[in-house]
């Protein structure tokens, strides 16, 4: 009997059913990539039904159970892609290409014929943008913006199930339900039981009976076709000479029995038939036509206008906002200006009573304090406590305490100066007796 | 009825190609083998 190999390091397993080396039960691997398989065969036959939302879940449920299933992943990314979203069937390949690389995996050549046409590239990253700026405006409540965005974009890329989603819920919302319906025909079309779709038909009041029929008829669009809002007139038409040819061609005519017929007696008939048939002609050929062509030019004038008023509401938005940011600017600086001026008045009036309060009895409190350390032989301090009273007031008695300091200091050039400056400044100064034998010396 | 604010919530913006070496670095999404190796390595610290 051959020996069986993990299924997750390739290592023989061994007879107690747990790997040799990285010891996983073999059973439980083996059911859990069985399991995998199933829902990728789920998710395969759901695809080739065009059912991509199933296809999308068992797919994703296959990964779950093993990602390292190649061709869950492959047809993952294929179904993305298949849906307009380009960069995440990238994604999905390279992942696979990363399990599996080399020749033997699809994704690798899907990648090639990808990145070899860098002009897909680029209109898949174009395509990404538009759509992010349109949901953009949708969010911010600027929907003619989107609507216009939108339409762009499905003109370009017919596959893009997100955009038809979001333009049917655009036109929801504005209450115009056969273009939603239409833009939903599309997404049914691509994506056969995509849920988003079902559900907003089903709040517009379409049954399910009827959900079922549109599911039939979508199978008549070529969903290469480039998308377009306008009303299919020609399918009014196509649907009347159809109806008519399966009028003649019904098998259970009655055919009745043989008369001659007297044509004199039906001229009138003739004639009056023959100018229902010219009326009937112009009702149904030509005056659909003209309509047509008044309708196109109201809703392309429609759509100019629409976009000019788009563009003044944006910019009158913007300079609302600068209107009130300068606004705020003005009443921040005005307040700004009224707390510095409160501030300085505070502070005038502080300086005031420091200045009338203050000086007088600290300035003498310093001299003292100075003279005190004078005795006490602390002469450095007394300096210090000199420069102090300096700054708050000048007087004689600070310049004789602080000449006593550098004296004691043996700074006699400072202790001169400051004794100077009493002899020249304060000629009154109890103090000229005291120094004046200093001086002379 | 639809609320449109809701319901445009739940679109998701689509990955641009500048995002996407972000977006396959972060699809490390846990599949049976890897619990099942998480759960052999918590035995195997159990027993030690």
């Amino acid at each position: 009997m051959k020996q069986r190999e993990c299924l997750n390091c390739g290592a023989p397993v061994l007879a107690d059913g747990h790997c040799s080396r990285c010891g996983m039960n073999y059973k439980l691997l083996a059911k859990a990539y069985n399991t995998s398989n199933y829902y990728y065969n789920l998710g395969l036959d759901r695809a080739s039904v065009r059912d991509l939302t199933g296809a999308i879940d068992a797919l994703n449920l296959a990964l779950k159970y093993n990602k390292q299933n190649i061709n869950a992943r492959n047809l993952l990314g294929l179904i993305y892609f298949e849906m307009g979203e380009t960069v995440l069937g990238l994604t999905q390949w390279v992942i696979s290409s990363n399990y599996l690389p080399g020749e033997g995996n699809v994704a690798v050549r899907y990648i090639k014929e990808v990145q070899s046409d860098s002009e897909m590239l680029d209109q898949a990253n174009q395509l990404a943008k538009q759509f992010n700026q349109a949901l953009t405006h949708a969010r911010q409540g600027t929907k003619d913006l989107a609507f216009i965005q939108l339409r762009k974009i499905l003109a370009n890329y017919p596959h893009f199930v997100q955009g038809y989603l979001l333009l049917a819920l655009l036109y929801l919302d504005s209450g115009n339900y056969d273009k939603a319906r239409k833009a939903l025909k599309r997404v049914l079309r691509i994506d056969k039981n995509n849920t988003q779709a079902v559900r907003y038909l089903a709040e517009m009041g379409v049954t399910p009976r009827e959900i079922i029929d549109m599911k039939e008829h979508s199978r008549r669009i070529d969903v290469d076709s480039a998308y377009t809002d306008e009303v299919q007139d020609q399918s009014e038409l196509e649907t009347f000479v159809q109806k008519r040819i399966e009028d003649i061609d019904k098998p259970d005519q009655v055919i009745g029995s043989y008369k001659e017929v007297n044509h004199v007696r039906f001229n009138l008939v003739y004639v009056s038939v023959g100018l229902l048939l010219g009326i009937l002609t112009f009702w149904l050929l030509i005056l659909p036509t003209k309509l047509d062509m008044a309708g196109r030019d109201i809703r392309k004038a429609q759509l100019e206008f629409s976009e000019e008023v788009s563009r003044k509401n944006t910019a009158i938005s913007d300079l609302e906002e600068q209107i009130t940011e300068l606004e705020r600017q003005i009443s921040e600086k005005e307040k700004a200006e009224e707390e510095a001026r409160q501030s300085l008045k505070d502070s005038k009036d502080a300086f005031t009573l420091i200045k009338t309060a203050v000086p007088g009895s600290t300035y003498k409190n310093l001299c003292a304090e100075a003279a005190k350390s004078i005795s006490d032989g602390a002469y450095a301090k007394a300096i210090d406590m000199c420069n102090v009273a300096l700054q708050i007031k000048e007087g004689d008695e600070v310049y004789y305490q602080m000449g006593m300091a550098y004296q004691g200091n043996h700074d006699e050039e400072k202790a001169k100066a400051a004794f100077l400056n009493i002899q020249e400044n304060y000629p009154e100064s109890s103090h000229l007796e005291e120094i004046k034998g200093y001086l002379e010396d | 009825m639809i609320n449109f604010d809701e319901e445009v919530r739940k679109f998701k913006p689509c990955l641009e190609v500048s995002q996407a070496e972000d977006a396959i670095y972060k699809n490390d999404v846990k599949d049976i083998t890897d619990v099942l190796e998480e759960m052999l390595e918590q035995l195997k610290m159990e027993e030690n």
